[in-house]
């Protein structure tokens, strides 16, 4: 019986075909107009972000440059205090000072202690050796 | 329309037709040819159009001491260049500058007219002339960063150092030795630019980076060369000498700790010195050795067993050799000298007497095996080697003058390892001043190892010579070279200077030495001391060796080297 139903429903194949045809168009007329309209919404927004993309980069560009010629300034700068620390070390100049501004005078004789476990106390010697362990120049 | 005006009309037609033709084959055939065959010709030029390539100058490697102070640096200097096709005026703009930068303003204007988009104008200037130059604000005028090599101590350890020249290459010293490990691998940086010759940042870009130099460590200890090259001038200002050098060695290890040079010169203002300033003559220059080289003959006659140290002569105060008369530095009588006085007391007759028995074969066997006449193979430029004549090549008088250091050549490197072998029971070093090459990391490339020495004497001998030598600073001929506290040994030395001619000796021109270690039980410095034409005294005992004492006084304190047990 339902079969039966569904048979008498069910459209004859020529006005399937139209029907079809009808729709085919109509969808192929809003795609097309889609298209256009995407396609001139996409290109300036593309061009707009290629060119914001662009001014970004450059502008990166330029900041990386101007950080790198801030680190070639920092360094040449680091440099010449290296320089010039080495400059006030210079042992010519430090005689000199000492010499000349602050009255020093070289030391006429060294006098050497002779340090045996004899004569120091084991603590002593312990502190001695201690000491001359963490010394550094 | 008519046959023929139809005929006419369809003639123009394939005229007009086949001129079109012909003009599209002529334009195709040409777009073939600059875009198939000649398309790598046009792409190179296009791209030598377009893009630059800057070279990226790497930086030179640093110089240290062995405790880390800098010797050798780079800061950043101003180049000054110039664009001529951009300068508008080229008479006032080289009147202008040639007042700052001190510049002939002849030679600049030649320059600011030349057909060419660069010119250097003046390289590497300091900072405040290069502000003076920028506050013109010259159209075409330009400056550049650059890397200047910097010397913070100016004259210390200038001989040795070297310097390098304004492209950063090594010129002298240890600068052009090293060379190949400071100098680094330039790198570069292609560009694309605008017509006007500017960088576009977002353009074509590819990078080359560059490899910075190596930094080196020396085995030279500021300190040391400090207190040598005072000790040195002192000397040379005190007897108004011509020239001197002086060498600290560690005579275990051969690491050379300072090398002192006079006349000396600034590093930083190199250009300013005379040539004749720059060399190293410790290490370049040979002069006739004199006394030292009695220590050889002596060692060699112990060695070989012919005499003991307490082996008695009797000796006048002069012998003839052949046609020579060999006289005393000092008349005397007719004396008993033991083989250790004929050193202590530096005798003259007495070293010709036990070269005699040592014969010409044996001498120059020992002074080759102690190194002369030949390179030490220190890591220095030009290195001399020295001469000793070989056995075939001696006169009849030549035994009468070898034995004292006459007719023999030696540099003061020479001298001083050959008796580094006595200080070293026996053993023959090589000096060297690289200790080792670091990367910008701190990594060690590499690292000097003393070698194992080659046997050279017995310990027994050496043992002898070592007692001899410090009985000569005890009460020799080198008294004065006593360091209180510490056994010191060390022979002096004095000899004339030869005639450029090679005809005979200058008169009164000498040469005064001394060269030494100490402390005898466990040496730990070896000192030569060499004074170049000495004025009123002339004797290495009372000229050189004042300064060997000072600069071991201070070496050896320098160095923690306790004192000696008695």
């Amino acid at each position: 019986m339902q079969t039966a139903r569904k048979l008498t429903h069910e459209p004859n194949k020529k006005q399937v075909k139209n029907r079809l045809r009808l729709i085919t168009n109509k969808q192929k007329r809003s795609i097309s107009v889609g298209i256009i309209i995407v396609i001139v919404a996409a290109l300036p927004a593309t061009v707009m972000l290629n060119s914001v993309q662009r001014t970004l980069v450059t502008q990166n560009a330029i900041e990386i440059e101007n950080l790198r010629e801030i680190l070639q300034e920092e360094q040449a700068y680091n440099q010449k205090l290296m320089v010039k620390v080495a400059r006030l070390k210079s042992p010519e100049r430090i005689q000199e000072i000492a010499l000349g501004k602050l009255g020093m005078v070289a030391p006429a004789k060294v006098n050497y202690i002779k340090v045996t476990n004899e004569n120091i106390s084991q603590d002593k010697l312990a502190m001695s050796k201690k000491y001359f362990e963490n010394y550094k120049d | 329309m008519s046959a023929k005006s139809r005929k006419r009309g369809n003639a123009r037609f394939f005229f007009i037709f086949f001129t079109f033709l012909l003009g599209f084959l002529a334009i195709i055939i040409r777009l073939i040819n600059v875009q198939a065959v000649e398309a790598k010709r046009y792409e190179s030029l296009a791209k030598k159009q377009r893009l630059k390539s800057i070279e990226i100058a790497p930086k030179r490697g640093n110089i240290y001491d062995c405790r880390g102070n800098i010797l050798a640096t780079n800061i950043d200097a101003t180049t000054v260049y110039a664009n001529p096709y951009l300068v508008r005026d080229p008479e006032n703009t080289a009147s202008q500058l040639s007042s700052i930068l001190m510049l002939d303003e002849k030679t600049l204007l030649e320059k600011l007219k030349k057909d060419s988009g660069f010119v250097y104008i003046a390289r590497k200037v300091d900072e405040s002339t290069a502000e003076r130059v920028k506050a013109l604000k010259i159209e075409g005028i330009g400056f550049l960063r650059e890397s200047k090599r910097c010397y913070p101590y100016d004259e210390l350890a200038a001989h040795t150092i070297g310097f390098a020249g304004v492209d950063n290459e090594g010129l002298t010293g240890l600068e052009i030795f090293y060379d190949d490990v400071l100098r680094g691998i330039p790198g570069h940086l292609i560009v694309e630019k605008d017509p006007m010759g500017r960088s576009i940042s977002t353009g074509v870009s590819n990078l080359l980076p560059s490899i910075d130099g190596k930094n080196i460590d020396l085995t030279i200890d500021r300190d040391l060369q400090f207190k040598a090259e005072v000790e040195l001038n002192r000397c040379i200002e005190k007897f108004e000498a011509k020239a001197g050098n002086v060498i600290v060695m560690r005579p275990n290890t051969g690491e050379i700790l300072a090398i002192a040079n006079y006349p000396h010169f600034n590093l930083n203002e190199y250009s300013k010195a005379d040539f004749a300033c720059f060399r190293n003559r410790a290490i370049t220059d040979s002069f006739e050795p004199g006394s030292t080289i009695k220590m050889v003959i002596g060692a060699a006659a112990l060695e070989e067993g012919i005499f003991q140290p307490k082996d008695v002569f009797r000796l006048p105060d002069e012998i003839k050799i052949a046609d020579r008369i060999i006289t005393e530095s000092h008349k005397r009588p007719t004396e008993n000298f033991t083989f250790t006085d004929i050193i202590t007391q530096s005798s003259n007759v007495g070293a010709v007497v036990v070269g005699q028995k040592l014969k010409k074969e044996r001498i120059c066997n020992y002074l080759s095996v102690f190194g002369f006449g030949q390179k030490t193979g220190v890591d220095f430029p030009g290195e001399a080697q020295g001469y000793i004549p070989s056995p075939e090549k001696w006169s009849g008088s030549t035994i009468g003058n070898i034995p004292f250091g006459q007719g023999m050549s030696a540099t003061s490197l020479q001298v001083l390892q050959s008796f580094s072998i006595i200080a070293n029971d026996g053993l023959l070093v090589k000096p060297y001043l690289l200790s080792r090459v670091v990367d910008l990391n701190g990594k060690i490339i590499k690292q000097t190892k003393p070698k194992q020495g080659e046997k050279i004497l017995s310990l027994k001998t050496a043992e002898q010579m070592k007692q001899i030598l410090e009985k000569a600073t005890i009460e020799g001929t080198g008294k004065n070279a006593q360091v209180q506290g510490y056994r010191v040994a060390g022979k002096t030395g004095t000899s004339q200077k030869p005639r450029k001619d090679g005809k005979g000796y200058e008169k009164g021109k000498y040469v005064a030495s001394f060269v030494g270690f100490a402390p005898v039980g466990n040496p730990q410095l070896a000192i030569i001391v060499v004074i170049d034409e000495p004025k009123g005294s002339i004797y290495g005992g009372s000229v050189a060796a004042p300064v060997f004492k000072n600069l071991a006084e201070f070496g050896l304190r320098h160095l923690k080297i306790p004192p000696s047990e008695n």
